[in-house]
């Protein structure tokens, strides 16, 4: 298993690697050069080549990449916003916790309450309870999350004016954030736990360990529980990465001054440093999470573990 | 499973499956009700012309932020337009590019996942490897960067949304996959040279498409909300096309003057994806072979 988990561990250094490279090459297409957004109109050619010039854009492709690797990765610097002339890392620094704290709050929420809802539905399957709480989870997951929060500022913000409808000054501000940032979270949660574990109801293993006499509560917390939140935790991974890049819409809406808000500035304002930075930061926490429920998922299935511990290491 | 024994001599399985499926689909009053509303959202924007008698981009300033009255039960927007016209013509933009991104991104995810999980070893390991860097970058990122590079425009949202969604596929078909690998019908497939184009979407893919057709059928309704978020942020499909997600984002500097505006497109895409949702709910039960009623 050691093996496994170093593998996985190096893997992450390579999957950033790949993605610096990917947003580089993405972002090096974008139409338009920062001169012609961010010189006045009244700007010469010979001016414009020469503002790009210092800012090193008119380099060949692969030059500009090696930079931009080197400098990410070797020197960890992301580079200054050509608009604000601030250090990306250093606005960062200062943003990535509001970010970071808003999806692991969603992601929680997510587990903690998406999980339980999803096997109490499930063990209770066509009962009112399972009725009821799958049409809150339909109407949840159908809902858009940046509707959700315009409604939301409407409700409580400008008729009942009970909560700041943007802005981070207090503790009241991340409640309407956080729930639009996990609401969706916990109705897909709640509907693939269920989905897991009736699949696992029906499995042969259930019925030996009821047909030889096993308690009824261990064989749901011993045979099948552990076994039907398999892919449920495979898909919490997915869950972070998706609330991560939720937020990006969620904070616009709020104006909540996070990664998000900061890279929709950097684009509109074709600040390519800071949409870098922004992106990679992002999928950065995005590896991580994909990257510590493999090795979670390595742990659990013993089918993944025989692979490794079988001799199988290189496979 | 009742109805299967029933009647014929020996019907052959694959007929009596798909019946069994089409039967399941249509007694499931959540599904029927879902496909229904579907249907009715759908022939309205494609009829639109015909039901309303406003062009989506009439503009008339004696009528900006009108209130709901007979003549435009859903009011008017900042210019004047009428907002239930848009409204029937913005379907056409969510439900084209929902149901191509989603499917487009099934088949490629589904197709690579059933490979990689089959195949195994340093195929499954390449092509995860790939998977891993690409959905290391959320999908909704990725929109944003693409529709960043490419412009903002209809094409470009289907391709942004289509890319983001085909890792998800991959993983959970390939999941479903490394469990299913070992099982002994494959063997014998195997054992009988069956081809293994047949024994991937004959065999295997039924036994572990079930997760995935929950998947896609979320991802229809996740792809246009994605869609209508990106259309929020000025990336999607621009104004004064009467797109749903566009519309939200013209009308949320008056959200607190005229809430109307920002309301209805709103709820037109959460109708939209509820009944896409109950359709694909119903789908998944009638298609699962091992549901016992």
């Amino acid at each position: 298993m050691k093996k496994y988990v170093l593998q996985r561990c190096l893997w992450l250094i390579v999957v950033l690697l790949c993605v610096g490279f990917l947003i580089f090459t993405v972002m090096y297409f974008v139409p338009g050069k920062p001169a012609d957004v961010l010189l006045t109109a009244e700007a010469t050619a010979q001016e414009k080549y020469e503002f790009n010039q210092k800012l090193g854009v008119n380099d060949p492709y692969i030059v500009q990449l090696g930079r931009y690797m080197y400098n990410t990765f070797i020197k960890f610097d992301f580079g200054t916003s050509y608009v604000y002339r601030v250090p990306v890392l250093q606005e960062l620094n200062n943003r990535v916790p509001r970010t970071l704290t808003l999806g692991t709050i969603a992601i929680v929420i997510n587990a903690f309450i998406g999980i339980p809802l999803g096997v109490a539905c499930a063990m209770h399957q066509n009962k009112p309870l399972d009725h009821l709480l799958m049409i809150l989870a339909m109407a949840g997951i159908s809902m858009p999350d940046f509707w959700l929060a315009l409604m939301m500022i409407l409700l409580f913000s400008v008729k009942l004016k009970w909560l700041p409808p943007f802005g981070i000054g207090s503790w009241q501000n991340w409640i309407m954030p956080v729930i639009a940032c996990s609401v969706q979270g916990v109705a897909v949660n709640a509907r693939q736990t269920r989905s897991a574990v009736l699949e696992t109801i029906r499995a042969d293993f259930v019925t030996t360990a009821r047909a030889k006499g096993v308690p009824e509560h261990d064989v749901i917390y011993k045979h099948m529980l552990p076994n039907a939140l398999i892919p449920v935790i495979n898909m919490l991974g997915g869950a972070f990465g998706r609330a991560i890049a939720g937020t990006v819409v969620i904070e616009t809406v709020f104006s909540f001054p996070g990664v998000g808000v900061y890279m929709m500035n950097g684009i509109n304002g074709r600040d390519y440093p800071v949409v870098r930075g922004c992106v990679l930061v992002l999928a950065a926490f995005s590896a991580v999470a994909v990257l510590i429920v493999d090795l979670i998922y390595g742990f659990i299935d013993p089918r993944i573990k025989a692979q490794y511990e079988g001799g199988g290491a290189h496979k | 499973m009742t109805e299967m024994a029933a009647g014929a001599v020996k019907p052959r399985k694959k007929e009596s499956y798909t019946r069994m499926v089409m039967k399941r689909l249509l007694t499931n009053p959540t599904a029927a009700i879902g496909l229904v509303i579907l249907a009715i959202i759908i022939l309205v924007s494609v009829f639109a012309p015909f039901l309303t008698k406003y062009s989506p981009n009439d503009i008339d300033y004696t009528l900006v932020y009108a209130a709901p009255s007979a003549a435009h039960p859903f009011g008017c927007d900042a210019l004047g337009r009428d907002m239930l016209t848009r409204l029937m013509y913005g379907g056409r933009y969510s439900l084209t590019l929902g149901f191509t991104a989603a499917l487009v991104g099934a088949v490629i995810g589904v197709s690579i996942g059933l490979v990689a999980g089959y195949a195994g070893g340093m195929t499954d390991m390449i092509v995860m490897r790939i998977m891993d860097v690409w959905s290391s970058i959320p999908g909704m990122l990725l929109a944003i960067l693409i529709s960043t590079t490419m412009g903002a425009g209809f094409g470009n949202t289907i391709l942004a949304m289509t890319v983001g969604g085909i890792p998800g596929g991959v993983r959970g078909t390939r999941a479903m996959c490394l469990k299913e690998r070992e099982m002994e019908y494959l063997e014998a497939e195997r054992a009988q040279n069956c081809s293994t184009v047949r024994i991937l979407f004959k065999h295997l893919m039924p036994n572990v498409i079930s997760p995935t057709i929950v998947g896609t059928t979320m991802s229809i309704g996740g792809t246009i909300m994605g869609a209508a978020g990106l259309a929020y942020i000025g990336l999607g499909i621009q104004p004064p096309n009467p797109e749903w997600g566009s519309m939200l984002s013209e009308g949320r500097s008056v959200i607190t003057t005229h809430p109307y505006v920002i309301l209805f497109p709103g709820l037109c895409i959460a109708a939209t994806v509820l009944c896409i949702n109950m359709f694909g709910d119903g789908l998944r039960d009638a298609l699962d072979p091992r549901l016992k009623k």
